[in-house]
């Protein structure tokens, strides 16, 4: 009998060893790449494993939500890009106690701002990005190039800064290089499939917040939102300083065309300052500046990615321990190859070195006077698919005025919310 | 080789329709039984229920002496020939025919000498490597006979055999598989609804009519004592003709005509012997009709019939005559003899007639050949 | 002469169309092939060029390098596989009985299948989750070829019933007759004879789980991952990489062109069948 006992709990001990304890964590491929140097440090201190499963980016939240609506997640952890927060708000563990003083005030207020769901932080930063603008160093820092242009506008080429300047380079570079009549160099390229770096101006035109404010009232017809449109499609359909395709062009695109040298500038995520292919002709010519300024001064929209616990976890505990841990090493995501973190003291540890100088852009537009997350509204997604693309697109038509048009699009946001 | 015996066999499909009804007959061993009827009339489905492919609603089916009604169709040891010749299009000629063989476990030289057998006797030596889709519609046939012959069943079975060959090849075949069928001695069930193949290669020949059996006979037996109108009217081509008739004392009336009823006839059916006006149904065959001024009869009686239509064959002339005698339907669907609205007679003249349409014809009737009926029963009287 | 020569005419057009809608079909295939041939940085270009303008392998060798992709390409092929091998194994005899024993139970059988092809797969992506996580067989082959199979069945059935169709019921009672078990008339005689469609079958089964997304994305993690959700983590938030993507999409495609060209007499066969009778 006892020895049946004895056995009894030997197998039971084998047994809890063999299963050590682990978390699984849902990632896209970013997230994973920013956090696995991160997970595993964790695990050699906490001795608790860390699964990630990647899935491609629209992957993380039809998962998370089947897995939520199953009621069984598999997952303790999700890495979930800002847009999502709002969805996944009312399935998500309250992390407020996570947020210590140390934490909160090491983070960009845009940042803490998007964590917030009510009364609750639901979700950790894990990393920030932000959109700012890329130049070729080898066209700005030619003296030819500098003296044609100041003569030509009567100040002198520095790295553009404002709406206006950002007009004039972008005409001043698009020329045709090898004689055949049509141009091989554009100043810049205007993506047209996606809307966010419109929505930057549009901060950066002084409104108080991107499609809707603060009290979640529409304002997609407010001037801001009209001035940035014009600016936005300036270069397209007044200045021809982009090619004209505008519609197929997205985040790839143009960074391709970049890379391939046949735009002179172009307003990018920060991240991809790391990435310039080897074999790019652009390699190592490229210089990096904050994001344009406009009357209320430097404004850029961040791309945060979050750290939730679903509801549904089984290890929460582990999970816990491992949010704390990632954000209290939170620089260890700059030695991945997308280079980001979203502490200040991250980037500013490794501000200045070779390599990372497009951290002092990155903060100093993460920090702008104007820089707002976008609303955190479970329509969101919406809003923009049904009410903003359609007048976002059609105005890079160049026919139609954009003020008519936001105020369609206005008017059918707000039958959206209703 | 095997007797079969078929005993109250009834067949009802999906609880409503009754295809077969008490089907009672016994076929002996090595007969030739053929199954002749008009399209419809169950010929298939009996068919198929000795072979084992249809469930048995009631009754009893032997095979030897066993009960068979249970029994699988592998288990029956019974050859089938489809109409369709369902040939397995993916195995060569020579797999076609050693199919049933290699299923009953036969060992491969045994196997080869008999599809070599089968082959010459049917002539499918040369083709036995070719796959069914490149050979001609009678070699198919020959190839479906072939599946059958190469083992020695109890029984074969063949449903309609022939009925997609042309005429032509129809005859020819009709001819080798009967020849066959009385060397190889096996009891073989034929379906067919061309009377003319049920007579030329039956032993004896069932004739049935709506899922019910008409007659069992031999078919001169069949042709001379046909049992009923359905019957009479079935067998023989072109139809028996009917008419409503009186018949009083030695006196036939037909219409406004009379002719007189020989004796001999008399003395063959005493059931009408001695009636006064007494309804009948009189049956004259298209051979007992001839016209009567060239005509080589020894005996006949003459009246006389418009002529509608003059078909000459050759060896003998189709005369279509109008009657002045009500008609009678057999109930036989396949015996046309319509032309209009207008039920016509057949008769077979000799070739030496010089009748045209329009013509009034004196015809010779063979009058000891006439067959009578009960109007009401439809029944032949004896 | 005259008549000859419209005769060629009309010929020629007809040739002519008929090469335009190959050309249709093919020419997005021909362009990715382009694009996973042309250096990393040369993918997009203004204006677009549909030739590399210098051939580059690197697009392959970073695919191939990857540590997901070769995993997910074999876990692609023993899912889709076995997800084939199942679908006909239940289904043929099914989709046989379906079509040759027509009953009003068989046709209400089909018609469900039919049914479960217009519900979208996203709603059973919830309930086939649940379904496998309390087996324990989510992120398992296994557990992913069932969920495949769910889908691909329907499918194949409908189209090896249309198959079966146009099978003559003699062929099944020629065998019995010949000494063969309903079983025996229907694996030696049936089933070779109707190779051309249960081989179309086989390959849409086939196609039906190499190609699944949805199910793939919610029911693996990390051992049993498919090569449609790695191809599609190419395009990640932090720069599409088309050149992999375009690559990998290639190499994916691979199987499909080669079990197509293996069973290309069986599929044309198949597409042109009616000929059973022989
Ligand atoms: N499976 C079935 N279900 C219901 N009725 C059937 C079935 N098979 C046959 N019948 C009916 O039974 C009757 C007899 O059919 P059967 O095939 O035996 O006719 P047949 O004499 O062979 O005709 P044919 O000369 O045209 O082949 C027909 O009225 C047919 O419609
Ligand atoms: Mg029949």
């Amino acid at each position: 009998m006892k020895k049946l006992l004895c056995s009894g709990a030997l197998s039971l001990l084998a047994a809890t060893a063999l299963h050590a304890e682990s978390i699984n964590v849902l990632v896209e491929g970013g997230g994973l790449m920013l956090q696995k140097a991160m997970a595993e440090k964790f695990t050699e201190e906490t001795g608790i494993e860390v699964n990630f499963t990647e899935v491609p980016y629209q992957g993380v939240f039809d998962r998370l939500s089947a897995e939520i609506a199953s009621g069984a997640s598999s997952f303790d952890v999700a890495t979930i890009d800002v847009v999502w927060m709002a969805n996944f708000a009312p399935h998500v563990e309250d992390l407020t106690d996570l947020f210590t003083e140390e934490v909160t005030a090491d983070l960009p207020p845009a940042l803490l701002a998007d964590a917030r769901f009510g009364d609750r932080f639901i979700g950790m930063p894990t990393w920030a990005n932000a959109e700012v603008v890329f130049y070729r160093k080898d066209l700005f820092d030619n003296p030819d190039e500098q003296s044609a242009f100041a003569a030509e506008h009567g100040y002198p080429l520095t790295p553009p800064a404002t709406w206006g300047q950002w007009r004039d380079m972008a005409k001043f570079f698009t020329r045709d290089t090898d004689g055949d009549g049509k141009a091989d160099l554009y100043g810049t390229a205007t993506i047209g499939m996606f809307s966010e770096e419109w929505m930057a101006h549009v901060l950066q035109a002084g409104s108080p917040g991107v499609i809707l404010d603060d009290e979640g009232s529409v304002i997609l017809d407010n001037d801001a939102h009209a001035a940035a449109l014009e600016f936005y499609r300036a270069p397209l359909c007044e200045d021809g300083s982009v090619p004209d395709n505008a519609l197929e062009i997205g985040w790839g695109e143009a960074q391709n065309l970049f890379y391939q040298g046949q735009t002179a500038m172009m307003k990018f995520w920060a991240h991809a300052h790391k990435l310039t292919p080897e074999d790019s002709i652009v390699e190592g010519k490229v210089g990096i500046a904050p994001m344009l300024e406009g009357s209320a001064g430097i404004a850029g929209i961040p791309g945060p990615w979050y750290n939730v616990i679903p509801s549904t976890a089984e290890n929460k505990d582990g999970a816990r321990q491992f949010i704390a841990f990632a954000i209290a090493n939170n620089a260890m995501g700059i030695e991945a190859p997308l280079g980001l973190a979203a502490t200040n003291s991250a980037y500013e540890r490794y501000m200045g070195q070779m390599g990372y100088e497009h951290f002092g852009p990155l903060l100093e537009t993460l920090g702008g006077p104007a820089t707002k997350g976008r609303p955190l509204h479970a329509d969101y997604q919406e809003l923009v698919d049904e009410a903003v693309m359609p007048a976002f697109q059609a105005a890079l038509e160049c026919d139609g005025d954009v003020a008519e048009l936001l105020a369609e699009a206005a008017e059918t946001a707000r039958e959206i919310l209703n | 080789m095997a007797k079969i015996s078929l005993k109250d066999i009834n067949k009802v499909y999906g609880d409503k329709f009754h295809a077969i009804r008490d089907l009672t007959f016994h076929i002996e061993d090595g007969e030739f039984m053929v199954f002749v009827g008009p399209s419809g009339c169950g010929k298939s489905t009996a068919l198929r229920m000795i072979a084992g492919l249809e469930k048995i609603t009631s009754g009893e089916l032997r095979i030897g002496d066993e009960i068979v009604n249970d029994v699988d169709p592998k288990d029956r040891d019974i050859a089938m020939v489809f109409q369709s010749y369902a040939l397995y299009p993916h195995k060569t000629v020579r797999e076609n025919i050693a199919f049933p063989l290699q299923m009953a476990g036969i060992p491969r030289d045994e196997r080869a000498r008999r599809v070599t057998n089968a082959a010459r006797v049917l002539e499918l030596t040369d083709h036995l490597d070719r796959k069914p889709g490149q050979l001609s519609g009678g070699q198919r046939q020959r190839v479906a006979m072939g599946r059958a012959i190469v083992r020695q069943p109890k029984a074969f079975l063949m449903d309609e055999p022939l009925s997609n060959l042309d005429a032509k090849l129809r005859v020819q075949m009709r001819a080798e598989i009967a020849s066959l069928q009385r060397r190889l001695g096996v009891t073989t069930i034929y379906v067919t609804h061309d009377q003319v193949e049920a007579m030329t290669m039956g032993d004896r020949v069932a004739v049935l009519k709506a899922g019910v059996l008409q007659q069992v006979d031999t078919p001169q037996i069949l042709y001379a004592r046909p049992r009923n109108i359905f019957v009479a009217a079935f067998i023989g081509s072109p139809s028996m003709n009917l008419y409503e008739a009186t018949l009083d004392g030695e006196l036939l009336v037909l219409g406004e005509q009379t002719l007189k009823v020989p004796s001999s006839v008399f003395a063959a059916r005493p059931a009408i012997r001695e009636s006064a006006n007494r309804p009948v149904i009189v049956g004259i065959r298209p051979e007992d009709i001839d016209d009567a001024s060239v005509t080589t009869k020894p005996e006949f009686e003459e009246i006389d019939a418009p002529v509608s239509l003059v078909e000459a064959l050759g060896a003998e002339t189709m005369v279509h005559l109008k009657i002045d005698a009500p008609w009678v339907d057999a109930g036989d669907p396949d015996a046309v003899a319509e032309i209009g609205d207008e039920h016509t007679a057949v008769g077979r003249f000799s070739p030496a007639t010089s009748v045209r349409p329009g013509d009034t014809a004196r015809l010779a009737i063979s009058a000891d050949s006439l067959h009578f009926f009960d109007p009401e029963t439809r029944v032949s009287l004896w | 002469m005259a008549e000859r020569s419209t005769f060629d005419m009309g010929r020629t057009i007809v040739q002519a169309l008929a090469l335009l809608l190959v050309l249709s079909f093919a020419v997005p295939y021909v362009y990715l092939v382009m694009t996973s041939l042309k250096p990393a940085a040369h993918v997009q270009q203004i204006p677009p060029s549909f030739l590399p303008n210098r051939i580059s392998v690197e697009n392959y060798l970073t695919v191939i390098n990857t540590q997901s992709m070769p995993r997910a390409f074999l876990s692609s092929v023993a899912v889709a596989v076995l997800t084939t091998i199942l679908s006909l194994a239940l289904s043929v005899p099914a989709a046989y009985v379906a079509a040759q024993y027509r009953r009003p139970i068989t046709v209400f059988f089909l018609l469900f299948a039919l049914i479960t092809r217009m519900v979208p797969a996203v709603s059973l992506g919830v309930p086939l989750f649940q379904l496998l996580k309390s087996l324990g067989l989510l992120d398992t082959t296994f557990g992913l070829v069932l969920a495949h199979t769910s889908a691909a069945v329907p499918l194949v059935l409908l189209l090896l019933a249309a198959f079966f169709d146009g099978l003559p019921k003699e062929m099944e009672e020629a065998a019995r007759m010949d000494g063969c078990s309903r079983f025996q008339a229907f694996l030696y005689i049936v089933v070779p004879v109707m190779k051309s469609g249960i081989a179309i079958s086989a390959l849409f089964a086939f196609i039906t789980s190499w190609n699944e997304f949805l199910y793939a994305l919610l029911l693996t993690s990390q051992n049993s991952k498919t090569a449609p959700i790695v191809i599609a983590e190419f395009n990640s938030v932090y720069g599409l990489s088309w050149g992999p993507m375009t690559a990998a999409a290639v190499l994916y495609s691979l199987p499909v062109v080669l079990v197509t060209l293996v069973l290309q007499k069986q599929i044309i066969g198949g597409l042109t069948f009616g000929a059973v009778k022989g």
